[in-house]
């Protein structure tokens, strides 16, 4: 990453992490929806290295899950996973546009689900193995659809150009 | 730092708690604020007359327990034993949050300092919510009924079955019914017929509405029934609720329950089994 757009993106993450808190905490919203937090980390992961995304998740899923009585720690696992694996597909794959975007988005996404699901205490104990299939899905949409606006706007701000 | 991640997922309740307190503190500090604000602006504004019936309904509820327990106390002066079953309430607005692993819980704004412990029941003027899993100074988190380790004991309101009440999930939260476990195969219980708290295990005062009968879920190999349930409560639409701070009493007139006295807790070994079922188990096993 340019080292002159470093610190403005970094905000960006920052202002994304506000999003999920003022969404989720703030105004309690249980829907189906984007997942701030998952588009911070997987958008994180592609600009920096993989050691930076895992702590950088490690940090966002504990705090996501610092309200969780029964999984805590299963969405900071989900998120570091899929962080460090993010980071690494810059070695594989150099997209830098929106549709390459929302499609990594989409299954950054449905993975840190379908792993969450995987590790959580409740999840395993309700009936939620549908989910995976129907919910989660779903909710991967959105996430991929509100990452590439985001960071749409992100670049429109700072003046970056999608081809990088 | 996925060994990391992998040793706090497999820590203790006890070991997280510190950690999830410190976050809890601070950086989610002021954004739970801002859900108690929106909330209490909320019940200013937008439906005052609803919110004002579940308020009349809940000091209702707290004045027939205020004399219920003074009932209490000048039966047991009388008799002379032990202040045990002294039961009280503190009202409490409901916080809602999204986060995940947050599904089925709710934090209220009462916490330890308001004499709010693990285990304090939360009811609502129609019955049972949940249970308080952890507490802070002003505020606690419970889990709903809906939780997967929500267990409550129960009985029908005649007294005729009893059995432990859990959760059954739908296939949309809308859809979650409770399910009353362990009822005698030979019990005949009706469509209908009202299920209330039997009080074994002293976190649900005995006589607090559960729900009513919908049918049998199933017939184990005539050894067992269980009956589908109707919640009275949903958690969806709760705003306004009472935490139980002390040890909870009886509470079978206000929900006109007039099943005879329960043989079990009479005998304090034979209620045992079912206060070790009913306790919330905050380490998760």
């Amino acid at each position: 990453m340019m080292p002159g757009r470093s610190g403005s993106f970094w905000v960006f993450v920052g202002l994304l992490v506000l999003a999920y808190l003022l969404l989720h905490v703030s105004f309690g919203y249980r829907g189906p929806g984007p997942d701030f937090i998952a588009i911070a980390v997987l958008l994180a992961a592609r600009r920096t290295t993989g050691p930076q995304a895992a702590a950088l998740a490690l940090g966002l899923g504990l705090l996501a899950d610092a309200l969780s009585l029964t999984a805590f720690g299963a969405t900071a696992l989900a998120l570091v996973a899929v962080g460090w694996v993010g980071a690494r597909t810059r070695d594989l794959f150099e997209g830098g546009s929106y549709l390459f975007t929302a499609l990594y988005l989409f299954l950054g996404k449905w993975l840190i689900d379908a792993l969450y699901l995987l590790v959580a205490p409740d999840a395993r104990a309700g009936a939620v193995r549908g989910a995976l299939w129907t919910v989660v899905p779903l909710n991967a949409l959105y996430t991929a659809v509100a990452g590439a606006f985001a960071l749409a706007a992100y670049r429109w701000t700072v003046g970056e150009r999608p081809g990088r | 730092m996925l060994v990391l991640t992998l040793v706090i997922l497999l820590l203790p309740p006890a070991y997280q708690q510190p950690l999830r307190t410190a976050l809890r503190g601070t950086i989610l500090r002021p954004f739970i604020a801002a859900q108690a604000q929106l909330a209490a602006r909320q019940g200013r504004s937008v439906d005052v007359t609803a919110i004002r019936a579940q308020r009349d309904s809940l000091a209702a509820l707290a004045a027939a327990q205020a004399s219920l327990a003074l009932e209490n106390r000048q039966l047991r002066a009388l008799l002379r034993i032990a202040d045990r079953l002294r039961s009280q309430f503190r009202p409490a607005t409901v916080l809602r949050l999204g986060t995940a692993g947050a599904e089925s819980t709710f934090i209220v704004d009462v916490g330890s300092a308001e004499g709010v412990q693990v285990g304090s029941p939360v009811i609502t003027a129609e019955g049972v919510l949940g249970v308080v899993w952890e507490t802070a100074e002003h505020s606690a988190q419970a889990i709903d009924w809906t939780h997967p380790q929500f267990v409550v004991s129960a009985m029908t309101a005649n007294g005729d079955a009893y059995g432990l009440v859990q959760a059954r999930r739908g296939r949309f939260r809308e859809e979650d019914l409770l399910v009353l476990t362990g009822a005698p195969f030979s019990s005949d219980v009706r469509p209908g017929a009202r299920v209330v708290a039997s009080g074994r295990g002293n976190v649900f005062p005995r006589g607090v509405m559960i729900g009513t009968v919908l049918g049998i879920e199933e017939a184990d190999t005539g050894w067992r029934k269980s009956y589908l349930l109707r919640p009275a409560v949903r958690p969806e639409a709760v705003r306004h609720v009472l935490v139980g701070i002390a040890a909870a009493g009886d509470l079978s007139a206000i929900w006109h329950t007039a099943a005879p006295p329960d043989p079990a807790l009479a005998d304090t070994t034979g209620g045992g089994a079912a206060a070790a079922a009913a306790a919330p188990q905050p380490d998760g096993q």
